[in-house]
């Protein structure tokens, strides 16, 4: 099988390039497990990984033009060549690893931790089966990146719009019966850009691994602050 | 008085505006389609008739808003000098009330 790999180290190159590999095919091969191959065959390529099972989120990488993450993408779909690059829009260190530190930026602006109203009980703040449920789809977020390097709305304004990432876990909070500060949560994202740059396009759906839907979970900070009007 | 002015309000004009644009565009198609106005002059009539007036100013306010904020949007995502921000906003601004203007010399 063909693979095209893009490769660029930007202390010593000018530009980046494609260069090709090819791997024997071989049964139930997840895309990690080929680049692992190739980087036997050129020590030289840099990418990360960890867990090799979808659950650390380190292996975030742009196959054939969509995001996903490697190790749980088998090499069977995917068209020949496949083609391997780096998640878009963030800053190439080398090869497939990139600077991600603007998306973690965003992830601690939205306070993405509990902040209870009342002072803790002795032991845990315990929630009805019904309010726990309310987390589902939110909670699961593993942080990989596909969804926020795949938003035109974040490749515009990285700085400035939140991302669905960092929405996607505001809305956890929000949604969270244990938490005591969804007013400020909410004043804090109602300006033109940490929110509403989001124009719903939904290539944030399309990209998650985990299948996961930021753009509902927008949706659902938008319906909060209309009901919270007045 | 709402509490979230920031970014919600000029998402809520957008939805509202629309909402307008599309029930009087679909009201005028479907004037068009069953009792089409027979000449200019029956045409012109309608807009002696206070309702429509108003329906139709209203139309051209929500036309306005909806425009406006749909370039704002563009401006944010892809202009990022503050200064040619404030210079296409300016100049879209004008341009939008302007047309507004116009309108209403039309409709007196
Ligand atoms: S729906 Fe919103 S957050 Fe998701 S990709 Fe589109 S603009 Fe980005
Ligand atoms: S929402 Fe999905 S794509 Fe986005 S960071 Fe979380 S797991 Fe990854
Ligand atoms: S290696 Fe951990 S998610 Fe792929």
């Amino acid at each position: 099988m063909l693979f095209r790999i893009y490769r660029f180290d930007p202390e010593t190159e000018q530009a980046s390039s494609m260069q090709e590999f090819e791997l024997p095919m071989q049964r139930g091969m997840m895309l990690r497990d080929a680049l692992l191959l190739i980087q036997e065959q050129d020590e030289s390529l840099a990418f990360r990984h960890s867990c090799g099972e979808g659950v650390c989120g380190s292996d975030g990488v742009n196959v054939n033009g969509s995001n996903t993450l490697a190790c749980i993408t088998r090499v069977a779909d995917l068209k020949e060549p496949i083609e391997v690059r780096p998640l878009p829009g963030r800053p190439v260190i080398r090869d497939l690893v990139v600077d991600m530190s603007q998306f973690y930026r965003q992830y601690e602006r939205v306070d993405p931790w509990l902040k209870p109203s009342e002072p803790l009980p002795e032991k845990e703040i315990l929630q009805s089966p019904a309010e726990n449920e309310k987390l589902e789809g939110l909670y699961e977020c593993i942080m990989c990146g596909c969804c926020s390097t795949a938003c035109p709305s974040f490749w515009w304004n990285p700085d400035k719009f939140l991302g669905p990432q960092a929405l996607l876990t505001a809305c956890r909070f929000l949604a969270d019966s244990r938490d005591g500060d969804k007013q400020a949560r909410l004043e804090y994202l109602d300006d033109a850009y940490k929110l509403f740059r989001c124009h719903t396009i939904m290539s944030c759906v399309e990209a998650c691994p985990k299948n996961l839907n930021p753009t509902k979970a927008i949706g659902q900070i938008k319906s909060l602050m209309l009901k919270d009007q007045s | 008085m709402s509490r979230y002015t920031g970014g919600l309000r000029g998402w809520v004009w957008q939805r509202f505006s629309a909402l307008y644009l599309a029930v009087f565009i679909f009201s005028l198609l479907a004037l068009f389609l069953f009792t089409p106005p027979e000449n200019y002059q029956a045409w012109r009539g309608l807009f002696s008739q206070t309702w429509w007036s108003l329906a139709f100013l209203l139309f051209v306010v929500a036309l306005l808003v909806h425009a406006w904020v749909g370039f704002r949007d563009v401006l944010m995502d892809y202009v990022h000098s503050d200064f040619l921000r404030l210079l296409f906003s300016v100049f879209l601004l004008s341009l939008l009330i302007s047309s507004g203007g116009w309108a209403l010399m039309l409709l007196v």
